[in-house]
């Protein structure tokens, strides 16, 4: 590279830790995590659904807003906003970053999750947090600048083994062969290299969650 | 004339300041440096066998140069792009209430730990394009070395 570029490049990066969607790693897999919600509305509403946003509070609102840290359902001060899906006379909730009983009765925060409305509501009422019998269908989210690390696929398969569900996927921005391997031995699932900028791919994905989750809703 | 090696050093170091705060990329930049590349191979065994075996082997300079512009790209330009496809597609996809004042406008936000929305600036939203028509000239430079 020439010296004179690379000056450039460091003055610019001089400027750019000021930008708050980059000053950690949680933010940057945040908004990952809410383009995969993204690609799952798209899969929703391929399927016919009705998608309708609701504040921390259960309220219809015009302003959906998510937090960076995992949020407990029944906590209005913690729990982010959500969208209902109404899907064939049946209604779930579409959830991102909300903390979940697994089936040890450890609570998990997943970062996409699907909830049936009726369970959703009644934790809300009787304030205690849902557990895996409620979820439909989850997804782990990771974004990376480089390969996964092979540590990741350990821990979806962790998670994996506390909801047994048909649907659930280890997605990310970047691809690993290794992490690809351990998880499908364990008959699970990844959609890798997924990003706005590869539309076929992006349709591939959304076909994807649109073929499963008509299957489970 | 300074080395790739060099270079990735600096770009490390600038990360590093604690005015860019920019630590945790550098930390994962290096952290998958020092990973190694997985290297699969068939190896003699006992007696006629050939067994599959792995080792790790080094990046070279070239590799370790392509994983830092990697992570600056991603983590720092393409964020942007993921961003906006989420908020178009949830203005696309998700049916509005009922509108008492029509000047209402549906919004996606993400709020931060105290609890404040995450509000880009103009030039943040300008830098990410200086920067990625630098790491590109850096990736031509790259394969022209």
């Amino acid at each position: 590279m020439r010296p004179e570029l690379l000056t450039e490049i460091n003055q610019c990066l001089g400027q750019m830790g000021a930008n708050p969607m980059v000053q950690t790693h949680a933010r940057t897999d945040k908004f990952f995590e809410l383009f995969v919600w993204s690609c799952t509305l798209r899969a929703l509403r391929n399927i016919g659904a009705t998608l309708s946003p609701r504040n921390s509070n259960d309220q219809a609102t015009f302003t959906l807003r998510f937090r960076l840290g995992p949020g407990l359902l029944y906590n209005p001060a913690s729990a982010p906003g959500f969208v209902v899906v109404d899907y064939q006379g049946s209604k779930y909730e579409l959830q991102n970053g909300l903390r979940v009983l697994g089936s040890s009765k450890v609570l998990h925060e997943l970062d996409l999750c699907i909830l049936k409305r009726s369970a959703a509501k009644r934790c809300r009422r009787q304030s205690i947090d849902p557990d895996c019998s409620a979820v439909k269908f989850l997804a782990e989210c990771k974004y990376y600048g480089n390969n996964l690390p092979l540590h990741l696929g350990r821990e979806y398969l962790g998670l994996s083994s506390e909801f047994s569900l048909r649907v659930k996927t280890l997605v990310a921005n970047r691809a690993s062969p290794e992490v690809h391997k351990l998880v499908k031995r364990h008959k699970g699932t990844t959609n890798f290299n997924i990003n706005p900028n590869d539309t076929l791919g992006m349709d591939q994905f959304v076909g994807w969650l649109a073929t499963e989750l008509k299957h489970v809703l | 004339m300074t080395t790739q090696n060099e270079q990735v050093r600096e770009l490390l170091k600038t990360l590093r300041q604690r005015e860019v705060g920019l630590k945790w990329i550098a930390d994962e930049i290096t952290e998958t440096i020092n990973r190694g590349n997985p290297v699969h191979k068939t190896v003699d065994g006992d007696g006629k066998k050939r067994l599959k075996a792995t080792s790790i082997e080094p990046l070279t300079d070239s590799e370790e140069m392509n994983v830092a512009l990697n992570a600056l790209q991603t983590y720092l330009c393409d964020i942007h792009a993921f961003w906006e496809r989420t908020a178009s597609t949830a203005l696309e996809t998700i049916s509005q209430p009922r509108r008492r004042s029509p000047e209402r406008q549906f919004t996606v936000e993400v709020s931060d730990e105290e609890g404040a929305a995450i509000v880009l600036e103009v030039k943040h939203t300008l830098l990410p394009t200086r920067l990625s028509e630098l790491l590109a000239e850096a990736r031509a430079d790259e394969e022209n070395e």
